[in-house]
């Protein structure tokens, strides 16, 4: 029996949502697993792990999952940027610090990495550190003493992503085998092929929950082929016949005119955008003036290592850029701009 | 010249018993803005619906448009309201800033189970459980039902347990008592980008879930468009997002006559200073960005300029804005 377009409205928080994102349901991400368990296991002199993936890419619950098969109870309540409490307090095999990420700015993340560096040797022989692509800048590494090893997620594809909405949909609907919920090309938007990857969890089930609640109220067998993206305008914000308009529509028109599924569509240096756009400006002027409100728009995902020397202390959102998944959704399927 | 104007603003704001400073906003306490605050009736109606809607609503308002004073006015209306399986709190992103919430919303949420009557609200089964949670095992009226703000009505055992793991336990806890938590809070005021980042970092560690367990029940987040663009590049949960259109020159006119009409005479619903103050003057100085105090201000400034004349002429010349205003309507 195929999953109903009803049955999936009704479900849309638990199949869709974080509430329910639990490792129980979760893909296993067994290699991450086991690299990590052996680099913990494995310690000799205390050492930093670092796990730096994109926000939403989940990390948290690989961390959650290696810390169940260590059998530490109190897993999840780790020690966050924001809050140090009780982080040399563990006679675990390790510790963890999360959410080194854009979140906090620059001089706090030095900050945070300054204390656990006075802290060092009190703390167990791993130091999990779990963040964004900042966890990649050298010039924040350069802060902490010791050792550091890095644990690489794997990126989110069709195969991984339908593996993960199998165990929630068997988890809650009790449905086995394949899943046919997704047209083959929708799922070739949904996660797009980008070098670097963008895909995530997080964004990519955000968008499920939003276009669940535009399917039809009926027990046909459900199918997201993309029809319901139109109805979603999840672009907010740019004012219309602005160079960021302008800019938008031709990254919408770029995606339709170069993206293939089967290749992966490569990062866009700002010099690139900039020659699109069409206008006389400085690089780092046209940046923070039309390429960030992209980025805060969600059409645009920086994937350049934030706080970098050669960015700038204070720029969270570096280049080069790529096309959200919202963008390659709003591409090929309309919905987005005005 | 200045002068006159004030002058003149002044005896006019006397002969009308108006406040001295009229047209000014001054702030209020949250006990004088439950009946000194203008806001839309629908709005805080909708929003009390919302509440006992699970998920994570988004209400997006401009600076200044009083989100602050709805998001209080919200969670009185919640306290006192019929579903009293409902546990709101409401936390601020400016007030709150180097506070420890989660502490808060245990203190909080503790306080008010203890201070509510629930003989009356759950069932004989569901009553019965949470007094055994609350480690009263017999029934001996509401005092036992009552538990001190640290939480002393409550074990050791269950205090250990519930009140110092993870929040998200903890409001599994109160999930289990056959209770609803709605995290309220108000990231309205965050105008700068790592103040907004921070505070949403915060709200993380607070209402992330974890496990099996889920955060609030229901969140309903009071944020400027710009806030909510970075929350949602930053954490995107499925957001449902509404917006606040900001107040109208009309309603500028109607919360400028609920801060300063006098409580003990007025009827709340007449709103004389609408036959009093013609609306272009709100509306030359209004715009859909600015915050209403802007608005106040700018209309401040227009009658100064209005009454920079000859007292007698004063009348006269507001009657020119009246007849403008009628061919606006019109």
């Amino acid at each position: 029996m195929p999953i109903t377009n009803l049955e999936v409205l009704e479900l849309r928080g638990a199949l869709f949502s974080e509430g329910y994102q639990v490792p129980a349901v979760f893909a296993n991400r067994t290699a991450e697993r086991e690299e990590l368990l052996a680099l913990i296991e494995g310690a000799g002199d205390r050492r930093a792990v670092i796990v730096a993936d994109s926000l939403g890419a989940g990390k948290s619950f690989l961390i959650q999952m290696v810390a169940g098969d260590l059998g530490h109870t109190s897993a999840g309540s780790w020690p966050t940027v924001r809050n140090l409490a009780n982080l040399a307090a563990t006679d675990a095999a390790f510790s963890v610090v999360e959410d080194f990420d854009i979140k906090m700015p620059y001089a706090d993340l030095t900050g945070v990495l300054d204390t656990i560096a006075r802290l060092w040797q009190n703390l167990p022989p791993t130091v999990l550190l779990v963040g964004d692509h900042t966890l990649r800048n050298p010039d924040l590494l350069r802060h902490l003493p010791g050792e550091i090893a890095t644990v690489r997620m794997k990126p989110l594809d069709t195969e991984f992503f339908l593996h993960a909405v199998g165990l929630r949909v068997e988890r809650f609907t009790g449905h086995k085998g394949e899943i046919e919920l997704f047209d083959p090309e929708f799922l070739a938007y949904l996660l797009p092929n980008t070098s670097p990857p963008v895909a995530t969890f997080r964004e990519t089930f955000s968008i499920l929950w939003r276009m669940a609640a535009h399917l039809p109220l009926n027990r046909a067998p459900c199918r997201f082929s993309g029809g319901e993206f139109a109805h979603l305008h999840p672009f907010s914000g740019i004012p219309p016949e602005s160079p960021a308009d302008r800019l938008a529509k031709w990254l919408l028109d770029y995606i339709r005119r170069v993206y293939k599924p089967g290749v992966p569509l490569a990062a866009l240096e700002t010099s690139m955008l900039l020659e699109a756009a069409g206008l006389d400006m400085a690089p780092e002027s046209f940046e923070a003036a039309v390429l960030k409100p992209l980025v805060s728009a969600r059409v645009l995902r920086s994937v350049g290592i934030p706080y970098s020397r050669s960015a700038g202390r204070n720029d969270r959102f570096p280049p080069p850029y790529l096309p959200s998944a919202l963008a390659f959704l709003s591409a090929r399927y309309g919905g987005g701009l005005a | 010249m200045q002068s006159r104007a004030s002058d003149n603003l002044r005896r006019w704001n006397a002969m009308l018993g108006l406040p001295d400073d009229f047209p000014r906003l001054e702030p209020l306490s949250w006990e004088e803005a439950g009946v000194r605050a203008y806001v839309r009736e629908d709005l805080l109606v909708g929003l009390a619906e919302t509440a006992n809607a699970p998920g994570v609503h988004c209400l997006l308002t401009g600076q200044g448009q009083g989100a602050t004073t709805l998001s209080h006015l919200l969670l009185a209306r919640l306290l006192a309201g019929r579903n009293r399986r409902l546990l709101p709190i409401l936390l601020s992103a400016t007030a709150d800033s180097t506070a420890d919430l989660a502490a808060i919303v245990r203190r909080t949420f503790v306080t008010t189970i203890g201070e509510r009557r629930w003989d009356d609200v759950l069932s004989p089964r569901e009553y019965y459980d949470l007094r055994e949670m609350l480690g009263s095992s017999h029934d001996s009226g509401d005092q036992d039902a009552r538990t001190a703000e640290s939480g002393a009505g409550i074990p050791a055992r269950v205090r250990a347990e519930t009140l110092s793991g993870p929040l998200p336990a903890f409001l599994a806890w109160i999930r289990r008592l056959g209770l609803s938590t709605v995290l309220l809070a108000d990231l309205s005021g965050l105008e700068d980008e790592d103040d907004a980042l921070r505070a949403i970092g915060r709200l993380k560690d607070l209402a992330a879930p974890l496990h099996e367990a889920q955060g609030f029940d229901t969140e309903i987040l009071f944020l400027a468009p710009t806030t909510y663009d970075l929350l949602d590049y930053v954490w995107p949960r499925g957001y449902q997002t509404s917006a606040f259109a900001p107040y109208t020159p009309e309603e500028v006119l109607s919360i400028l006559w609920q801060h300063h009409r006098r409580l003990d005479l007025e009827e709340p619903d007449h709103n004389p200073l609408r036959a009093i103050v013609p609306a272009s003057l709100v509306r030359a100085g209004w715009r859909a960005d600015l915050s209403i105090e802007a608005v106040v201000v700018a209309l401040r400034d227009r009658l100064l300029r209005l009454f920079d004349c000859d007292w007698r002429d004063v009348f006269a010349r507001l009657a020119g804005e009246e007849a403008r205003d009628a061919n606006h309507e019109s």
